[in-house]
């Protein structure tokens, strides 16, 4: 088998699917040139790895405050302005929470949707009336 | 000439109800948008039991303080997505406040991270088994900074996503609203730049860099 390009190699290395990766994998076990790739590349990810969690310490700590849930859902929209694009992508390298509501909000559009239980639709129309009830606002 | 409601004043006008304390209006927002809230939900809850928790859990703040969270919706996003962008923040607070059984594998926002990156590791390492967790030596970090500064911005903010947030293409791509293929490429680029300019400075074996 031929040695996988360097674009499949890369997308293999990181844990990304790819076909046939069986193949493949079988094929940088045996094949010395592979192994060198994925040695140079294991220890290349070794070394940004260590980097970030030595320093990514400052990046957090120097974050801007998190967006708000507006400005986060405008840009999973791709509407952002220009001016905050630049500011919002630094701050989710720097906040895993606000990076997450990101994926959350791209991930839902278009997906199919599962109903809730009926008993607990029951008890969330219960929690309104209750709180309403003892006067809690 | 009457205009065309625009398709969030209906989402307006029922947020203001919720927040006059409009019971129908409650019961028509969860008929709405419950479905929605369930699954978001279901992302972070692994079990039944912890879904169910943490619904109610959102759907209490979303209510509480006269329905506060809904009314802060300024109608520049759209009110679905907007909803989602709460919704996820209120899992992650209640993610992080949560103390984890055995059965739940994490504790924190930190163990997740470190699991993603384990599991790249370990990918890579079933590949080769010499990757490993290291820490570079000290007097070397200078030397890497200065490196990791000849890349663009969006190459290092890529990486970071990478290695030190644990996402996986798609992730990032939605991120830095870019195409996976993009991603791929650009990680590519990133990783021969940063290796030349290593070569560039007399590291030719990054082994020597680590401990």
């Amino acid at each position: 088998m031929k040695c996988p390009d360097k674009e499949l190699l890369a997308r293999l290395l990181d844990g990304e699917e790819v076909a046939a990766s069986g193949t493949l994998r079988a094929h940088i076990q045996d094949c010395e040139l592979c192994q060198k790739r994925a040695r140079d590349e294991g220890e290349l990810g070794s070394l940004i790895r260590a980097f970030f969690k030595k320093t990514t310490r400052d990046l957090v700590r120097d974050a801007a405050p998190c967006p708000s849930p507006e400005e986060i859902a405008l840009y999973a929209e791709g509407r952002a302005p220009l001016y905050r694009k630049q500011d919002l992508m630094r701050h989710f390298c720097a906040c895993p929470s606000c990076a997450r509501a990101v994926l959350d909000v791209t991930a839902s559009r278009g997906n199919r949707l599962e109903n809730p239980p009926t008993d607990l639709v029951r008890e969330a129309g219960a929690v309104y009336r209750r709180g309403k009830d003892s006067g809690r606002k | 000439m009457a205009l065309k409601p625009r398709p969030s004043d209906g989402d307006r006008r029922l947020i203001t109800l919720c927040a006059s304390g409009d019971d129908e209006a409650w019961d028509h927002l969860l008929k709405e948008y419950g479905c929605l809230i369930y699954n978001i939900v279901s992302r972070y809850g692994k079990r039944r039991q912890d879904r169910n928790e943490l619904y109610i859990f959102v759907i209490e703040n979303i209510w509480r303080n006269n329905a506060r969270k809904l009314t802060a919706w300024e109608g520049r996003a759209k009110f679905s997505n907007y909803l989602v962008s709460v919704v996820s923040r209120l899992c992650l607070d209640y993610f992080k406040g949560q103390v984890y059984n055995e059965e739940k594998r994490y504790e924190s926002l930190d163990d997740v991270r470190n699991a993603r990156a384990a599991e790249q590791t370990e990918c890579a390492s079933s590949l080769h088994p010499g990757t490993q967790h290291y820490v570079i030596h000290k007097e070397c970090q200078g030397l890497i900074e200065d490196v990791m500064t000849t890349l663009e911005q969006e190459d290092r903010a890529i990486l970071i996503l990478f290695y030190w947030q644990g996402m996986k293409y798609r992730e990032i791509a939605a991120v830095m609203q870019m195409s996976m293929s993009d991603i791929g490429k650009r990680l590519i680029h990133a990783r021969e730049k940063l290796r030349l300019s290593l070569v560039k400075r007399g590291i030719k074996n990054i082994a020597d860099l680590l401990e």
